[in-house]
């Protein structure tokens, strides 16, 4: 013990003041609106308390389950692609040892890119006359596609571009999980007679077990938060097909400016994000990292 | 791991798809911002033109982008400022000293940059609407608070947890206090940790967007918010929209290189070293 408690509450304290104002305040906000009839709209009827009156409508809305049904193809395949694309990237990269070291910060580019600049890039490329996209595909005698113009196209897409987007990140993780693993197990195989897919199920996966479920929480946290190129490139459209719950519950709040259900609606998916974090705070080791 | 003496070539026509995938969009819409409105959405695509670099000077001779550029790099630096003024004592604090609800305490710190943006802004844009401070530099700093100090006392503790304590340990006999310890000695041996931990928090900050759309509309708009309202021009000015995601993206580019052995540290919350 380097700090006396005095101290540690100079050194400690502003910080968990202003942590407390910022994430408490919300918070005990958010939980309050939600329980309260508030329509910005109709300022006039003030904000009465409600009960559950507006966690019944949300629950008792058909497009609210649209819009977790697809948030859960967004996450559930889109990390799905990530996590097969990234281990491919990992395992390639890890063969071609040479070439890696140059190679490993082009995969970074994807992900410090601004978000939005990426959906509109995107965007650009998916255009069904003009883009790149169908260029290159009528070029190799493929018809054009309506890329964000059908519903399933668009969800398509959206998961396409966020798989350019994250599953370098994926592989990052991935790939410094295999670098630090042992060499001992490998080897026993070898001698064993082990076939390639009988060492990457017998011996690679379970050794990569924490550092791919690292990669799991961390993706499925944030592309059950992700907002930035759906709103860019589909808005949640065409119709509702890529209309996730975040989409759903930025326009609930701030397009047709109801508070009380968009509160309501941000008070289920803070519950929701927090069991995630529970396994995260779990799978990671105390004394720090992985890898 | 298992050592392969020579790379076998469809191990490498792989690595060119790969990178060809993830370089291609890339290289796209850079060179869409250096060509004429009439190449940019010509058919068949030009491959091969001579740049042109109007649609930059255009671009920067707007005064919605300057204006955006600047706000953009004001919130940016003021909030990572405050947020590693506060933040980097507090992550030091945690990383030397032992106290019961500790985890418990860190625990909250890591579910505050996980909650999800909506349940923040909502009950930040009434305040600032009551306040009459939408629009504002100043609500934007504040907001950018809630994930930059955690994200910057989750990321710090973990390197100050790297630095051997006993230095510290051998200033303290030799009389120091226990504050100059870690000003004099921990702050300036985690300084590499520092600068890739406020990196990256600037990086989050300038990408902003949700936050930015709904806080601001004209004063305080930032470079996100901006570039994005040149999707009601599409089909018209795609150059000139590549431009300025060139010009709005490449600063933070070049600073996350500077800074990538540490990225994937942070965008995992110190899980991956």
């Amino acid at each position: 013990m380097i700090l006396q408690r005095k101290s540690f509450l100079v050194l400690a304290l502003p910080a968990l003041a202003v942590l407390v104002i910022v994430s408490i305040y919300p918070f005990v906000a958010c939980v309050n609106n939600s329980f309260r009839f508030y329509d910005l709209t109709r300022p006039s009827e003030g904000k009465p308390w409600v009960g559950l009156t507006n966690y019944g409508l949300l629950l008792g809305d058909v497009r609210f389950w649209h819009s977790i049904k697809v948030t859960l193809y967004f996450v559930a395949f889109g990390v799905g692609a990530q996590l097969l694309l990234g281990f491919a990237m990992a395992s390639l990269l890890n063969s071609l040892e040479r070439v890696s070291k140059v190679i490993l910060p082009v995969f970074l580019v994807p992900m410090v890119i601004i978000p939005v600049v990426v959906g509109l890039n995107w965007r650009l490329m998916y255009d069904q006359t003009l883009g790149i996209i169908n260029y290159l595909l009528n070029a190799l005698g493929f018809p054009s596609q309506p890329w964000l113009g059908s519903g399933f196209h668009a969800m398509l897409s959206v998961i396409l571009t966020d798989t350019w987007e994250w599953s370098p990140l994926v592989f990052l993780i991935l790939y410094s999980g295999m670098k630090a693993l042992p060499t001992e197990p490998y080897e026993a195989a070898k001698i064993d007679g082990a076939t390639g897919f009988q060492i990457l199920t017998n011996v690679t996966l379970p050794l990569l077990k924490p550092v791919i479920l690292i990669a799991i929480l961390i993706r499925t946290i944030d592309a059950f938060k992700w907002f930035d190129t759906i709103y860019i490139m589909t808005s949640g459209g065409p119709g509702m097909a890529t209309e996730t719950a975040s989409m759903y519950s930025y326009l609930i709040a701030f397009n047709f400016f109801n508070i009380g259900k968009g509160s309501a609606f941000s008070v289920l998916m803070l519950a929701l994000v927090n069991v995630f974090c529970v396994f995260y705070a779990r799978i990671i080791p105390r004394e720090g990292g992985l890898g | 791991m298992r050592k392969k003496q020579k790379p076998l070539w469809y191990l490498c026509a792989a690595l060119v798809i790969l990178l060809i995938f993830f370089l291609f969009p890339v290289y796209w819409i850079f060179v869409t911002s250096l060509k004429t409105r009439v190449q940019a959405i010509a058919l068949p695509p030009v491959w091969i033109f001579r740049p042109i670099l109007s649609n930059y000077i255009k671009v920067f001779s707007e005064k919605t982008f300057i204006r955006a550029f600047s706000n953009s790099l004001v919130i940016s630096v003021a909030a990572v400022f405050l947020s590693a003024l506060i933040g980097i004592p507090a992550a030091y604090a945690f990383s030397r000293c032992k106290f019961r609800f500790k985890s418990n305490l860190l625990f909250w710190i890591l579910s505050t940059r996980m909650a999800p943006p909506i349940a923040v802004i909502i009950p930040f844009f009434l305040l600032f609407k009551d306040l009459r401070m939408l629009d504002s530099h100043l609500s934007l700093i504040v907001v950018y608070l809630t994930f930059n100090l955690s994200f910057l006392i989750w990321l710090m503790r973990g390197f100050f947890e790297e630095i051997p304590q006993e230095l510290e340990e051998a200033a303290l006999v030799d009389g120091a206090t226990d504050l100059q310890a870690f000003a004099r000695i921990a702050l300036p041996l985690a300084a590499p940790g520092i600068v890739a931990s406020v990196i990256l928090s600037f990086l989050f900050s300038w990408n902003e967007f949700f936050f930015a759309l709904i806080l601001t509309r004209k004063v305080a708009q930032t470079l996100p918010v901006m570039v994005s309202g040149y999707i009601g021009f599409m089909g018209i000015e795609w150059e000139k929209m590549s431009a300025a995601a060139v010009a709005a993206t490449l600063p933070v580019l070049i600073m996350s290189m500077l800074v990538q052995k540490y990225l994937v540290r942070g965008l995992t919350m110190g899980a991956i070293k």
